[in-house]
């Protein structure tokens, strides 16, 4: 078993390294540069944190939190991995390219479930080596401990990735075996876009927990004992902070009995997972190999149950020649329906809700806007915002600012969402994108197809959003049709931005639907909103501003505003929808 | 004079360095059935990409019933179906949904549509699939499927490459009735494959490609009279495309 494991082992690290070695060098160094600086980045920031949190505490050691730290940072490391070892032992232990070969080989099917888990230890020691170690190393120096500290760290953060990657594992074979295999991979993706939201939403919304909190006392010696109850847990990681402070602090013997207990129970833990899972991964590996597909029930087309037609039975000459029938209705919404461009409209809005990792990239985006509309509605007053528009309607009354402040939320709120769908509409093609580009419809057509499957719920959903902002704030109603034609006019420009960026970034060869969203595009993009938003929205507001501080042009303004809003917003989308087209014949031609 | 329904001219597809398809020219007829034959790597599926305006040649050009895949996409690509060698399909439709999306492409009618979507699973036997999301698809059902959306449009020029590849034995003599009926409706058919039985047995004409150049083109007879022998199609490929080295075979086994 164990030649067998160095062969995978050493078959994995050849083709991560020949993946790595082929690539494009302006792309090899660009992945170079931005690896570089995310890691860079994390050992400042880890540095920091252990730096600053050995200098606190050595200034005020009745805190008594010395001996806690290293094991909270290792126990936090800890979690982190577990979170991504199920990610990662799902890819590798089920939907690995080479599966098939190796499990068809004569290689011991242990060694192929080994070598697929420490697959993922790069990855492991990478996040621990980036976010462990310098706090650690940092923290030390702070707290002046002794050299048996150091090395005592270097065994701590090499046997922290065990017990994780371990549980990990197993996890992922026991809901292998209640839940189809594929479906956990969705769900697994939503989850982790649940968590990334949920995590992006406290942080955002810290004022207000603040204030709920702020009447339950939360003394610093309530804190403290919270702290010190958790940390004393007979959790391994935590074991071992407390044996690498002992020995910081010369305290060898107990330094040394916690680290062997600590590296005993986390190999030990290890070996246990391994072990239990090997046992269930053929099965688990076996079931996937058969599941069914999903039925779907919806819409079944009249006839298709019939019987079926024996081996060449009907000939393909009669297929379809008795509905040649006329009378077909010329009514605009049945052209509508069957141009190509809604075709592939509503294909978009099939795939996306039916993928959950596909899904999942629109959740963040979309949980802001429950977030925004409760803070407008429910702060006392409506904010700095309203304060203002309040104000100025003391001053001019006919100017309903608050409409155009909150139309500008709507927009903002709304466009994130959708500007997913139109960032990667061509990418979303994956490899199926040679039924498009065989398909007689023109570069225009999928452009505009790709443009009306993100505005069209764009449409609806800001529209919603602004009616209900319009009852809650009472507009007026020529308050509320500016502000909707506002977001409708810098939407559809943003949004055809989006369409015409997404071209020449466009990623066709993606397995999780994550990775088809381009960096490059993205923040080509972006910086594209900044613009319509500012200049277009400036032009829209031209009028109010006009009503403020110079009434007399005030009628002009109400003209040129809004003409030259659709003016700028045009020549953007048209400019971006050019370099699209002018563009979209290079996809795919690798 | 009939239009043909293919025609390339001097394409040529060029990779770096590496000359994928060099200076390809030839015809085919309406109602006329093509095989395409020649080893892995030699150009079958990059040409089948040039005629159907996946890649842009570097050079020369392809024309589908007197249009320019390159100057009249559009009308080009109406009028012919095209059936790749991996049918990467939207895993997240259903059969049904993804031939009614087919059918959209390709402007049919939606009753006319409908009806045919109805009928192509019945002869290709995925009726009771028609509902399950392509994902869960086996690869012959993928490759019938395939078949079928190509079908969809009733093309006049028909491009399939390696079309058999991985069916069982009832739906390879499916697909291989469908393309007969389909000929003698004047249906223009160029196909790749490496089962060389069924070029023999079914082909109008044969196409040899050898490290992207067309090496020998004709019917059985006009082959075998060019390398003046009986011997079958598999003798003529071996010979033309270079076969010497499986003389080695016996030792490498040995």
């Amino acid at each position: 078993m164990i030649q067998d494991l160095i062969l995978l082992v050493g078959l994995q690290s050849q083709t991560s390294w020949n993946q790595f070695w082929r690539m494009k060098l302006g792309r090899k160094l660009l992945n170079i540069f931005v690896f570089g600086l995310l890691v860079v980045m994390l050992i400042f920031v880890s540095g920091a944190v252990g730096l600053g949190s050995g200098t606190l505490l050595k200034r005020s050691p009745e805190l008594q939190l010395e001996s806690l730290l290293p094991g909270l940072i290792l126990t936090a490391i800890a979690l982190l991995l577990l979170v991504s070892s199920f990610g990662l032992a799902l890819g590798s232990l089920f939907f690995s390219r080479d599966l098939d070969l190796l499990m068809s080989a004569p290689v011991s099917r242990r060694a192929v479930f080994i070598s697929k888990i420490l697959n993922g230890f790069t990855t492991y020691y990478l996040l621990v080596f980036a976010l462990a170690v310098p706090a650690l190393l940092t923290y030390g120096i702070s707290l002046h401990y002794g050299p048996f500290y150091f090395i005592f760290m270097l065994v701590a953060v090499l046997g922290t990735p065990m017990l994780p990657a371990g549980l990990g594992a197993l996890l992922v074979l026991l809901v292998a075996r209640v839940a189809p295999v594929r479906r956990v991979r969705e769900v697994l993706g939503l989850v982790a876009a649940l968590f990334g939201t949920s995590c992006a939403l406290i942080s955002n919304t810290a004022s207000y927990w603040t204030r709920q909190l702020s009447g339950m006392d939360p003394t610093l010696e309530g804190l403290l004992k919270l702290i010190h109850s958790f940390a004393n847990l007979p959790v391994p990681s935590l074991v071992a902070g407390r044996g690498l402070v002992a020995a910081g602090q010369g305290s060898l013997l107990p330094a040394l009995g916690l680290m062997v207990s600590f590296l005993l129970v986390t190999f030990g833990f290890f070996a246990g997972c391994v072990w239990l899972a090997d046992r269930m991964y053929a099965t688990g590996w076996l079931r996937m190999q058969g599941a069914g597909s999903t039925k779907r029930t919806h819409r079944v087309p009249a006839g298709l149950a019939a019987p079926t037609a024996p081996t060449g039975a009907m000939p393909v000459a009669s297929v379809g020649e008795q509905a040649d029938a006329p009378g077909l209705s010329r009514s605009l919404r049945r052209e509508i329906g069957a141009a190509p461009f809604f075709a592939i409209a509503l294909k978009d809005w099939r795939i996306i809700p039916r993928d959950l990792r596909n899904f999942a990239q629109f959740l963040s985006p979309l949980f802001l806007i429950p977030l925004i509309y409760i803070q407008l509605f429910m702060t006392p007053g409506g904010g700095r915002g309203q304060t203002m528009a309040q104000m100025v309607n003391t001053y001019a009354p006919g100017v309903d600012l608050s409409s155009i402040l909150l139309a500008g939320t709507v927009l903002m709120s709304t466009i994130f969402v959708f500007s997913r769908i139109a960032q990667t509409g061509i990418s979303m093609e994956g490899r199926s994108y040679w039924i498009i580009k065989a398909a007689p419809i023109s570069g225009r057509e999928l452009l505009l197809g790709k443009f009306v499957g993100a505005m069209i719920p764009f449409i609806l959903l800001s529209t919603l959003l602004l009616v209900i902002a319009a009852i809650v704030r009472h507009f007026s109603l020529g308050g509320f049709l500016y502000g909707w034609f506002g977001i409708l006019l810098l939407g559809a420009g943003m949004l055809a931005m989006d369409v015409g960026v997404s071209v020449p970034w466009a990623n066709l060869e993606w397995d999780d639907p994550r990775k088809m969203h381009s960096g490059w595009g993205g923040l080509l993009a972006f910086i594209g909103y900044i613009f319509i938003g500012a200049l277009g929205g400036s032009f829209l507001a031209l009028p109010y501003i006009a009503e403020l501080f110079l009434p007399f042009i005030a009628p002009v303004a109400w003209l040129v505003g809004p003409f030259f809003a659709v003016g700028f917003t045009s020549l953007i989308a048209a400019l971006s929808l050019w370099l699209g087209l002018s563009r979209l014949h290079k996809v795919g031609e690798a | 004079m009939e239009t043909p329904a293919v025609q390339a001219q001097n394409l040529r597809k060029v990779y770096g360095k590496l000359e994928a398809v060099a200076d390809a020219t030839f015809t085919l007829q309406p109602g006329e059935i093509v095989g395409f034959l020649g080893p892995n790597g030699a150009g079958k599926t990059t040409t089948i990409k040039l005629l159907t305006g996946l890649l842009e040649p570097t050079a020369g050009r392809a024309v589908i019933l007197g249009h320019d895949i390159q100057k009249e996409p559009i009308a080009a690509k109406a009028s012919f179906g095209y059936v790749p060698d991996t049918p990467n399909l939207y895993g997240k439709l259903t059969g049904w949904e993804f031939l009614k999306f087919m059918a959209r492409l390709y402007r049919v009618p939606q009753d006319r549509a409908e009806h045919r979507a109805r009928e192509l699973l019945r002869l290709l036997q995925l009726s009771d699939a028609a509902t399950d999301l392509l994902e869960g698809y086996s690869h012959g059902m993928q490759q019938k499927i395939a078949i079928a959306a190509a079908l969809i449009h009733d093309p006049k020029v028909l491009f399939l490459d390696e079309p058999t590849v991985g069916l069982d034995p009832k739906s390879a003599r499916l697909i291989k009735d469908i393309l007969g009926q389909l000929r003698d409706r004047g249906t223009a058919i160029f196909f790749s494959t490496h089962i060389l039985e069924i070029a023999e047995r079914m082909c109008d004409r044969v196409m040899i490609i050898n490290q992207g150049r067309i090496i020998a083109s004709g019917t059985m007879a006009e082959l075998r009279a060019g390398e003046n022998t009986t011997a079958s199609l598999e003798d003529i490929f071996l010979a033309l495309t270079g076969g010497a080295e499986y003389t080695a075979i016996a030792e490498v086994l040995e």
